[in-house]
């Protein structure tokens, strides 16, 4: 990828950042980064496009080590679990084999799976060779009848976000539009009306989550064309561009899709977020409001009206248990916010949130939801995360999964809130899950035995003899009884 | 607290327990060079031998003494007395434990007699110990049966204290039916670390710890604590009790010898262990060694690991009492609800455990929360019942569906860590998504959509 076009795709008209410092978009920074790179980005964007056959092209360690570890989740084709590489060894490097290897992978791909589509991904030492993975996948696309897309996204471009984006653009350039999806059937509640027809971008599915928020949609009569991506075929993605809507969920890395969905094709569009009660209906809420359908409005108010009351008396046991608790929060992007209110809602306060990926207008939204002193960190390190929390008094430490280990270390009970976790906690049904998770680590006995030292410790060892003043569990017989 | 019930059904579903003489039977082969000898009929030897091959995967050196129908309608003390006549002939072992079956019990068999009778008229065989208890199997189970056997050995051999000066501490450990060889070794351990010399009733872990000897074969057991040892016993200078079931044993030795107590449940668990070592400590005057404290903060680190997993998850229970107040102890430092167990006979200490109810019962009795149940801690039996619906970590006895069984550790800092890990897994490797994937009716197909004539692949 030129540098010209990397620049062009860190200009996002649509996003806050495209003024004065891009924070979201800079460079990384040597010895103090912990995110992933532009590959991983590109990667976990399209991986959950299910039917694909994704193939890494490069050595061994940008599949290898990341093959098949996501929470994502996908019914029919699994094919994205599969951990397709071309495996690059020193003499294919050497001797310059590398693009004649991709394109035999290519080959043996098709022919064993036949997938819908092939998408090649780029690494670094394809890259620095100068292979042409634009010109193989234009050979193999006319040798095999199928679309064969190049993902030029190695891992030196830049960060995660930029992988994400130019994953969307690549999307939005080979294959949204490419196909027309069956026309409206009409909805199954109400046969006089045709279904209207949404996408979503930035939604993955994680742990099946977008399964607690899709039949609502279902019962509304919207048809989701496409989830981009999770739980995703390659043939929705190619309608994509017959949208009645779009919100882009969670992330802004993507913003770019759905920009582009408006310029092509006049998708109108909103972002939003299905973590927390009053999120879920937000979002349901700003379909209503693009579709333009008033009986969808009074659809939508029903539904909210009934789900909200439905969730919050489910919620209101665990309120009692986790009122009053307090969450230091560190989480990329529209999460900062989101998972903020989500939380108020079952009684916990956020101490701080982390804003180290948040916009301005996120940075906005915290201070409208947690108040003026809002505390947000910009940077995370371990050390500053836990001395923000023992600052603070936190119960908690909610984050990714890298930073899991840093909190029990730390002996602080601990949520997962990012892509590796197991647990579903979107859309109404979600904030049960949250709340059961949040008591399992917070209600949990482990805590005192793990904070404690060894009685032998407590009690200090002099001349020989064991203080008799030791703390012993009623059980035992006093031996000198 | 847990409410404690009695199964009153007349029909016995999927049982738990097995006969006393199948527990007295495996404690005897703790003792070195030991034959058991039951006294009953082929059939009640061979179903015990059989059913702890299967589970232990050793020969079994079990003998009985064939009651065959004259000796059940004229009484089978001939039996006895020409098979402890052919053993000691034939085999010389330091020691026969002879156990009594549900039908000699009913004959009124006196073995205490007989065997008296048989020390007059042999004294060629006084090198042979002989050591008599009554385990019928309309009584008790097999954790009553093993404890029975400790309580026989301990009581007919035991002699007075020698009072000789020793070197180093002695301590009388009594091991529950509950506690594998792996366990027994990493006891020893811990013994040994504050210099303390152990006498084991019974030693499993130097005869049934799976080892290959050098002879072809072997009458007795292969090894285990010597009838010396347990002899001089009363030399020791406290009772380490593992398992309440063993506890009347020591209390004996206390009342006997004035031999103080000291009792740690099994061992599982950090708060258990904890209480275990300080006695140690203060029993031994010695300091605690570096490595305890590394097991210890091992299992914390296991629990913080694994509480995601376990804790508020529901565990269902199927095992004889001192397995259920070990493995409850465990799980409920770790947040995990118990809430049916079901166990073989009412004990001290289980209406003190944090679980729902206790059934003295069948493991039916468990099957019916099975819905509600994340795991199941029992043996292969619960197996065949739960799983695959509901994964069963293995414990207790029979469990002839897995290798290793003596290798389980579950004893001390260490074993509780492993045991944690265990239950992690099985959580983790019968994972369910928690969301059922839901697929809209407006969702369509591949071949639904019309595709452009001109792809853009080649932009």
């Amino acid at each position: 990828m030129k540098p010209s076009e990397i620049r062009l795709l860190q200009d996002e008209p649509a996003c806050e950042h495209n003024k004065g410092s891009k924070s979201g978009c800079s460079r990384p920074k040597p010895g103090a980064t912990a995110g992933g790179c532009s590959f991983d980005g590109a990667q976990i964007s399209l991986l959950p496009i299910a039917d694909v056959g994704h193939i890494v092209h490069g050595p061994i360690a940008c599949a290898g080590n990341s093959w098949n570890n996501r929470g994502t989740r996908a019914i029919g084709s699994n094919l994205f679990r599969l951990g397709f590489t071309t495996d690059l060894n020193e003499q294919d490097v050497i001797m310059g084999r590398a693009e004649k290897r991709l394109l035999h992978a290519i080959k043996q791909l098709i022919e064993e799976h036949n997938p819908p589509a092939v998408f090649v991904y780029m690494t670094c030492v394809p890259a620095l060779e100068g292979n042409d993975i634009d010109a193989i996948c234009k050979l193999a696309s006319e040798r095999w009848h199928k679309p064969v897309i190049p993902v030029d996204a190695a891992g030196f471009y830049g960060k995660k976000n930029l992988g994400n984006r130019i994953a969307g653009s690549v999307m939005v350039k080979h294959v949204v539009g490419t196909a027309e999806p069956p026309a409206k059937p009409v909805m199954q509640h109400d046969p006089s009306r045709k279904v209207h027809d949404i996408v979503l971008i930035g939604e993955y599915n994680i742990a099946g989550e977008f399964w607690h928020v899709s039949p609502l949609f279902e019962q509304l009569g919207l048809r989701v064309l496409c989830c981009m991506a999770g739980d995703t075929q390659f043939h929705q993605i190619q309608t994509m561009h017959r949208a009645d809507a779009a919100m882009v969920v969670c992330s802004r890395a993507q913003i770019n899709v759905a920009r582009l969905l408006q310029e092509q094709w006049g998708v109108p569009w909103f972002e939003g977020s299905f973590y927390g009660i009053e999120d879920t209906s937000a979002a349901l809420r700003g379909f209503a409001k693009l579709l333009n359908d008033p009986k969808l409005t009074v659809d939508v108010e029903q539904l909210i009206a009934r789900e909200e009351s439905r969730v919050r008396a489910e919620l209101k046991p665990f309120r009692a248990l986790l009122a009053g608790k307090r969450a230091l929060l560190y989480t990329g992007g529209v999460k900062s916010w989101s998972v903020v209110s989500a939380l108020q809602e079952i009684g916990i306060e956020v101490v701080a949130t982390g804003t180290k990926k948040s916009t301005q207008s996120d940075k906005q939204r915290i201070i409208d939801i947690m108040g003026e002193n809002a505390l947000m960190l910009d940077e995370g390190g371990a050390r500053q995360l836990i001395s923000t929390c023992r600052q603070h008094n936190a119960d908690l430490m909610i984050a990714g999964g890298r930073n899991m280990y840093t909190a029990l270390k730390a002996k602080m009970p601990f949520l997962d809130i990012n892509q590796e976790r197991h647990h579903a906690y979107a859309g109404y049904q979600g904030m049960i899950t949250l709340a059961e998770e949040l008591v399992r680590t917070l209600n949990s006995p482990i805590w005192g035995a793990v904070r404690s030292r060894s009685p032998w410790e407590k009690t200090p060892w002099d001349n020989g003899q064991l203080a008799e003043d030791h703390e012993l569990t009623p059980q035992t017989h006093d031996v000198s009884a | 607290m847990a409410t404690i019930s009695k199964q009153n059904t007349p029909l016995v579903t999927q049982p738990l327990k097995t006969s006393p003489a199948t527990g007295a039977t495996l404690a005897s082969l703790g003792i070195n060079r030991c034959i058991p000898l039951l006294h009953g009929s082929q059939g009640c030897g061979a179903f015990a031998k059989v059913y702890l091959i299967q589970h232990l995967r050793e020969p079994i050196p079990l003998q009985n003494t064939a009651i065959d129908q004259v000796a059940a309608v004229m009484g089978g003390d001939d039996n006895l007395f020409e098979a402890l006549k052919t053993l000691c002939n034939k085999e010389a072992p330091q020691i026969i434990t002879v156990m009594t079956s549900g039908l000699t019990e009913m004959q009124g068999t006196d073995t205490f007699r007989v065997i008296a009778d048989f020390r007059l008229r042999h004294p060629e065989f006084a090198a042979t110990r002989i050591v008599n208890m009554s385990t019928p199997d309309f009584n008790g189970s097999m954790q009553t049966g093993f404890a029975s056997c400790v309580d026989a050995l301990v009581r007919q051999l035991v002699q007075p204290p020698s009072g000789k000066p020793r070197v180093r501490k002695q301590l009388n450990v009594l091991c529950s039916v509950g506690m594998t060889s792996a366990d027994i070794e990493t006891l020893k351990r811990y013994l040994e670390a504050f210099e303390l010399d152990a006498v084991l009733v019974p030693d499993l872990s130097l005869s049934l710890d799976g080892h290959l000897g050098d002879d072809d074969f072997s009458p007795t057991s292969t090894g285990g604590t010597s009838v010396l040892e347990i002899e001089q016993m009363s030399d020791s200078a406290a009772t380490l009790v593992l398992g309440r079931s063993l506890l009347s044993t020591a209390t004996w030795l206390k009342q006997r010898f004035n031999i103080p107590i000291i009792e740690c449940d099994m061992g599982m668990g950090i708060n258990s262990m904890d209480a275990l070592v300080m006695q140690l400590a203060k029993f031994s005057g010695r300091p605690v060694p570096s490595w305890i404290n590394r097991a210890r903060r091992r299992l914390q680190d296991a629990m913080l690991d694994c509480h995601f997993v376990l804790s508020n998850e529901s565990v269902g229970m199927a095992l004889e009492p001192d397995l259920v107040i070990g493995y409850s102890t465990l799980l409920s430092e770790m947040g995990i609800k118990q809430p049916r167990i079901v166990t073989t006979v009412d004990m001290a200490g289980l209406a003190e455990l944090d679980a729902g109810e206790v059934i003295i019962g069948d493991i039916h009795r468990l099957s019916q929360t099975a819905t509600s149940l994340r795991l199941v801690i029992s043996n292969s039996h619960a197996a065949a019942v739960f799983e695959p619906h509901t994964p069963v970590l293995r414990a207790g006895y029979p469990c002839h569906d897995q290798f290793g069984n003596m290798d389980v550790h579950q004893f001390g800092y260490e074993g509780s860590r492993e045991r944690l890990f265990a239950l992690a897994n099985l959580v983790l490797r019968h994972h369910h998504d928690e969301v059922t994937p839901h697929i809209s009716r407006y969702r369509f197909g591949a071949e639904q959509v019309t595709p452009h004539a001109t792809a853009k692949e080649s932009a």
